[in-house]
């Protein structure tokens, strides 16, 4: 079997999982009253689930480019992760490295970190594919759910909550995914400081907490990592 | 909000995002399968989440108790149908149509 074939077998599931979170995504996108090709462009450049979702938050807060900057660096630190896991996997260099690097999803990941290939010679031709089409799905999707949004406009008083609405799913999902309050208490009692100290740099002032105390926190000896007893 | 700051703000992201994902290609490929490097990578991002919840929510009017309530309320229903049935989407509608609904009854 060709590596196209076998990729586009292993993207299906994916597939069903891109298109409607992508179509999520413009609709919620749309809803900011942007052009519909700028979803388009998200899907292309920035290829990121969570963070894109996030982007519609801080684009309806009206958030400044430093404070995007940091959210999404903390948001995707998990892709530090990835990476390191994919470093053998990977071609050494070429363009196909870079996109490969570029387009390292969570899916994308699961996928690649959970397949074995039985041909060495199609395996980088596999990965390619693979993350090609992952991508387009997404593209796709965030392109159908923008132009969905724009035709049925809805407009009307308390639709920010959206916002609100979206970061409350986004931490639930985040909540399935460690299933620890610990953290979570943390960074409570951190937002109700940078409130408390100063609320026109929320943002920057939270986040920048959150990473020095959880650093230091992490090195405590197996907190928040082995389940109670 | 024009184009060209919306693009500002997508270029922003897609730098930061590539950022996160070549970072152990070019640097760290010795030193960040440590375990604690790992365990920080799984335990910021819902920490991130915390901070936005409460970006989003000191964001909303607050002023009067009912606007309270109807926040609250929205922010109940969106968690419920989130646990309920996992759907970006539809948790998102629901929680933002029961605050609209609360918002326009009460105004």
């Amino acid at each position: 079997m060709t590596a196209w074939r076998t990729a586009f077998r292993a993207s299906l599931p994916v597939l069903f999982g891109y298109l409607p979170l992508g179509m999520a995504f413009g609709v919620l996108f749309a809803g900011l009253d942007l052009s519909w090709w700028l979803a388009v462009v998200a899907g292309v450049i920035v290829y990121a689930g969570a963070a894109q979702f996030m982007a519609v938050g801080l684009l309806a807060a009206g958030a400044s480019l430093p404070d995007v900057f940091l959210s999404t660096l903390l948001m995707n630190a998990r892709h530090v992760v990835y990476g390191l896991s994919v470093l053998d996997r990977y071609p050494q260099s070429g363009a196909l490295k870079w996109y490969l690097v570029f387009g390292l999803t969570d899916e994308t990941y699961s996928l690649v970190t959970s397949r074995s290939i039985p041909d060495p010679v199609n395996r980088h031709a596999f990965y390619g594919w693979l993350t090609a089409l992952n991508q387009s799905y997404w593209i796709l999707g965030c392109g159908l759910g923008a132009l969905l949004g724009v035709t049925f406009e809805i407009s009307a008083a308390g639709l920010e909550f959206t916002l609100v609405a979206l970061f409350v799913v986004l931490l639930i999902e985040q909540w399935f995914q460690i299933r620890r309050i610990e953290p979570l208490l943390v960074a409570v009692g951190i937002s109700a400081m940078a409130l408390w100290i100063a609320p026109d740099q929320f943002l920057i002032l939270a986040l920048s907490a959150a990473v020095v105390l959880l650093g230091w926190l992490v090195r405590k000896e197996d907190m928040w990592t082995t389940p109670r007893s | 909000m024009d184009n060209t700051e919306v693009l500002m703000v997508l270029v922003t992201m897609a730098v930061a995002t590539f950022i996160t994902r070549a970072f152990p290609f070019v640097a760290l490929a010795g030193v960040a399968d440590h375990p604690l490097i790992q365990r920080f990578g799984r335990l910021l991002p819902p920490m991130v989440m915390v901070v936005l919840v409460v970006y989003g929510i000191s964001g909303m009017p607050l002023d009067q108790m009912r606007s309270v309530l109807a926040v609250a309320s929205g922010v109940g229903a969106t968690v419920i149908v989130h646990c309920l049935f996992r759907h970006v989407l539809l948790s998102i509608i629901v929680g933002t149509g029961l605050y609209m609904t609360l918002i326009a009854l009460g105004g």
